[in-house]
């Protein structure tokens, strides 16, 4: 099974970020709609299972 | 003649077919969403004078009319 | 064509007015406002064209793509259910912290303030804490957080946990279906979730987060001494306790707003390193990178810096935490010690003015794009704009000095500039106030932004003075921080600083409506036309009162009945604020709660009570004309009034035209203003100033309509100042009926200047000339008015310049008018996004112009 680990939009967060737990990193993904682009950031873990915007 | 005049105005009629809540002269209460308001009637000069309903599911009148009108006919 | 005002004769001159600008003389005077926006840079006009705009109106977003989301209320309900058994402060602050650590972060294209209160930027949050109806009112609706299922579940959850089902406890139904109309009444807090905040910005600004958590674990440590002291002293040792959770609650709320804000820091970063192209956008957002973890742990250094951490706090107060409407701050004095390090010592962040004017025209664009998950009552009475956005300038420091500065005039160079309906602004205005900055404020009055508007300086000032008296800790406003102040919403002055401002709307805000009460007062406090229920209390049949003074002291018995219900609702509501609604944030950034270990919702040691009377000169004009044609002339009897009005005037037309033609405020007729000025003093501020409220202070009017002069009005029947039932009310706090004010500005002027006693602030809403302001004596004129105005003592103004060929224009072909800004009350609209009915309220109004009697009065220099 993918996770989010070897998605392209997976970055682990920082050893040393006031967050960081083992595995934990943040999904950004790009966004675009008639009013332009937009970046979310979701957070989520390398273990969890990928969903439809892997890449 | 009491049974017409009862129809014309807002009554209650429990289960009606034809609800406020379908109508399109009905707005939401603004606090509670279960009772409404009633924006039908209408002065020459575009005043909208409404009626508080205190079921939107189980009133209507004989000016019921499917739909919902644009925010720049109601209040 | 542009039109030109006609000549006038004054002190033995011809007096003519060619516009200011010459070339507007080729503009067509129907798309004026089309012509004015001038955006400071490329960027601010790209963000202006592509701003998400979330104007609601009758109760509907004007743009269908805005709608609520899910992840507030899903991150709540998580913590609380998660937190049961602990500290209720402390599930405040993990409730936030659920919220902060797991939410979506969003960064938009070309933006240079970042942050977002919602998952998607099209999104609003809502809050089942608060209210469950204005939840359930969501899920009814189009704009529904998906999946509905799952919210349905969680508003259900929060049901009994609500302080709609807290507050609900303690009245009757009776009273609480009377209230929930909002005919007479506003609606309590406690069922619609609407509030109102100032933040103590200063301390985020000038301390940091870094700071407050430290002075909060300083106190924890403190007080786990003393309450080891040996020998054991319970009347002191067990005082602790609760100050203890206080502090840890906000130790864990800062913490989590330092990791969400650095959240944010490393979403601008990956995104300048993963995806975006270009160069120098790249280094910017580097730059936004290493300015949001920075901020707002550390201190801010310069001006970036103190937008940023500034924006954070205002979503986290007014949006996250809890919601909130308004943008109450001394904005020009909070940044000016940034402006300086940037502009004028270029120590930190080095910019020029002109970059100042482009951050303060972003922050502006940013407030439009915000989303507020607020109820539909308040989606129906602030018709095309987002909320009740304020921001106060101007004024004055201690000792009555001029607190203009530059930073004030960027903040109105830039309103002036991008145009937009919010943030409004308030200009608190002061004989020493230095010309220049009044300047811009006329300029942003003439093109049309219906804002600033304009608050009396010494009047605030000395107001905050006068209720420090009745501070429960005896710890009011001193005279140095009395000066510090910024309207709370629309109307009301309110500290500003480090602590003592106001955390909840129990303090001041609600309303209550006369015209309704007029109406009922002269049916046994029955409600015929609109709920068909008895609606106040009974106060006798109309025709039995013999005398004008029965019909008087029966309005105020349903007066008084309805200024103590919504009061009391307010302060049942802070009850449960305060125990179970805290707000640790706030709290760690206010002075006073850090100090004494008590949550910031429930600390009051600044009282500043008020409510707000709308649609006060509807019932004011309806007692002049009783009492003229019925009780001195018994022209008519009251039982022909009462016919009359049962008919909506329908067979009673002349009756009407006497009642409409009876003396009205605005015009310095003496018959209509001495009774309305024993109305204003005597009823709605006398009955008013007899209550104590939560914080131990005397509550007052503050007039001011919003759009509940026509949510109101529709809800009224026809009155006895000729009014038909459903028509609106009148459109200010002390302005007269749209259209009867027929001797011009100064007239109006002299009849608002005699009622002084038991006021707090009342709203004059005035209209004036297109031709006039435009021409190249606009600004003399104004300033004239505006020193005679402070001279005669009156609280508030706020002015109209728009032309009714514009809107008429505009009601015909609404798309070629997205510029077009009006003043509604409190705050200014686009006008397109306004029902008819509104817009044409604002086209009724009477354009005031000025003539030589005026210019006279005024000692206008021409």
């Amino acid at each position: 099974m993918k996770t989010c680990e070897s998605c392209s939009f997976y970055f682990a967060v920082p050893a040393d970020a006031g967050d960081y737990e083992p595995g934990k990193g943040d999904c950004v993904t790009e966004k675009e709609d008639a009013k332009g682009k937009y970046w979310l950031s979701k957070p989520t873990t390398n273990v969890s299972p990928s969903c439809s915007t892997f890449k | 003649m009491e049974a017409t005049e009862k129809k014309t105005i807002m009554h209650e009629e429990i289960g009606t077919k034809k609800p406020c809540s379908s109508c399109k002269w009905q707005i939401a209460d603004p606090t509670n969403p279960l009772r409404g308001q009633c924006t039908v009637n209408r002065n020459a000069m575009g005043g909208v004078w409404k009626r508080w309903i205190a079921d939107v599911a189980n009133v209507t009148c004989s000016q019921h009319m499917e739909g919902k009108l644009s925010f720049r006919e109601h209040v | 064509m542009a039109t030109v005002a006609e000549p006038v004769n004054y002190n033995g001159k011809v007096i003519n007015f060619p516009l200011e600008r010459q070339e507007e003389n080729d503009i067509p005077e129907d798309m004026l406002h089309e012509n004015l926006a001038r955006p400071s840079t490329e960027r601010t006009k790209r963000l202006k064209a592509r701003c998400r705009w979330k104007h609601a109106s009758a109760g509907e977003f004007i743009d269908s793509e805005v709608r609520a989301g899910i992840e507030r209320m899903r991150f709540i309900t998580e913590a609380h259910k998660a937190s049961e058994g602990q500290p209720e402060v402390l599930r405040r602050a993990l409730g936030l912290a659920n919220i902060l650590n797991k939410s979506t972060l969003v960064l938009q294209q070309d933006e240079f303030i970042i942050g977002y209160h919602a998952e998607d930027p099209e999104m609003f949050p809502l809050y089942p804490e608060l209210a469950y109806m204005a939840v359930q009112d969501y899920l009814m609706s189009d704009y529904s957080p998906q999946p509905k299922e799952e919210a349905a579940a969680i508003n259900e959850y929060w049901k009994p946990f609500s302080m709609q089902a807290k507050g609900e406890r303690y009245f009757s139904k009776e009273d609480l279906t009377r209230m929930y109309q909002v005919s007479t009444m506003e609606a309590p807090g406690f069922a619609t979730g609407y509030n109102s905040v100032v933040p103590p910005y200063e301390t985020i600004l000038q301390d940091g987060l870094l700071k407050r958590m430290e002075m909060a674990k300083e106190k924890i440590k403190h007080a786990q001494e003393q309450m080891e002291q040996i020998p054991w002293n319970a009347n002191e040792g067990l005082e602790w306790i609760a100050k203890i959770d206080v502090w840890k609650s906000m130790v864990i709320a800062d913490e989590a707003v330092i990791n969400w804000a650095r959240r944010h820091a490393r979403l601008a970063k990956i995104v300048a390193e993963n995806f975006e192209s270009d160069p120098a956008r790249k280094t910017e957002l580097l730059e936004i990178s290493e300015i949001n973890h920075r901020v707002p742990a550390e201190p801010c250094k310069g001006l970036k810096d103190a937008f940023q951490a500034k924006w954070y706090t205002y979503l986290l107060c007014h949006a996250i935490d809890r919601y909130a409407s308004g943008y109450a701050h001394k904005e020009d004095e909070l940044l000016e010690p940034y402006y300086n390090a940037s502009v004028i010592d270029k120590s930190f962040q080095p910019m020029t003015y002109l970059d100042a004017v482009e951050m303060v025209e972003m922050e502006r664009l940013k407030i439009s794009e915000h989303g507020a998950g607020k109820s539909r009552a308040y989606r129906e009475i602030f018709p095309g704009s987002n909320d009740l956005f304020i921001l106060t300038v101007g004024g004055t420091k201690p000792g009555y000095l001029d607190a203009c500065s530059d930073m004030t005039d960027a903040i109105l160079e830039g309103a002036r500039n991008i145009r937009t309906t919010e943030p409004s602004i308030v200009f608190r205005y002061h004989p020493v106030g230095r010309v220049k900055t009044k300047r811009l404020v006329f300029e942003c009055i003439r093109d049309g932004l219906g804002y600033p508007s304009i608050k009396h300086d010494r009047f605030g000032t000395e107001q905050l003075k006068y209720y420090a008296q009745f501070s429960k800790n005896n710890n009011g406003a001193t005279d140095e921080e009395a000066h510090y102040w910024a309207n709370v919403l629309c109307m009301s002055a309110g500290l500003c600083g480090r602590r003592k401002t106001q955390k909840t709307r129990s303090e001041g805000g609600g309303s209550i409506f006369p015209a309704k009460m007029m109406e009922i007062v002269l049916a046994d406090g029955f409600d015929w036309s609109y709920s068909a229920m008895q609606l106040g209390p009974h106060t006798g049949k109309a025709t039995d009162f013999k005398t004008f003074d029965q019909l008087w002291e029966a309005f105020r018995t349903q007066y008084a009945y309805a200024v103590s219900t919504v009061i009391r609702a307010k302060d049942v509501m802070r009850y449960f604020e305060r125990d179970f609604l805290q707000m640790p944030f706030i709290s760690s950034i206010d002075d006073g709660a850090m100090e004494l270990g008590v949550d910031a919702v429930g600390l009051s040691e600044q009282p500043n009570g008020w409510h707000n009377p709308i649609t006060t000169i509807v019932a004011a004009n309806s007692l002049v004309a009783i009492k003229k044609l019925i009780y001195d002339e018994k022209k008519y009897t009251m039982q022909q009034l009462v016919d009359a009005l049962q008919a909506n005037w329908e067979g009673f037309e002349p009756m009407r035209l006497d009642f409409l033609n009876a003396p009205k405020w605005g015009n310095d007729d003496d018959y209509a203003d001495t009774i309305i000025k024993d109305f204003y003093e005597d009823i709605i501020g006398g009955e008013m100033a007899k209550i104590t409220n939560y914080s131990g202070g005397p509550v007052y009017p503050v007039g001011q309509a919003v759009g509940l002069y026509m949510e109101v009005g529709s809800r009224t029947g026809p009155t006895p100042d000729g009014r038909f039932g459903g028509d609106a009310g009148d459109d200010g706090g002390i302005s007269p009926y749209m259209g009867t004010d027929k001797k011009g500005p100064t007239a109006v002027l002299k009849s608002v200047a005699k009622v002084q006693k038991n006021q707090k602030a009342n709203l004059l809403n005035q209209r004036l000339s297109v031709p006039i302001m435009r021409s190249i004596h606009g600004f003399n004129i104004w300033k004239s008015y505006m020193d005679v105005w402070e001279e005669l003592n009156i609280d508030h103004v706020q002015f109209n310049v728009v032309s009714t060929a514009e809107m008429k224009a505009a009601q015909k072909e609404p798309e070629k008018h997205q510029d077009l800004i009006v003043r509604v009350s409190g705050f200014s609209a686009r006008f397109v996004d306004i029902p008819t009915y509104g817009q044409n309220t604002i086209i009724a109004r009477n354009e005031q112009t000025f003539g030589a009697e005026d210019f006279a009065f005024l000692n206008t220099q021409l």
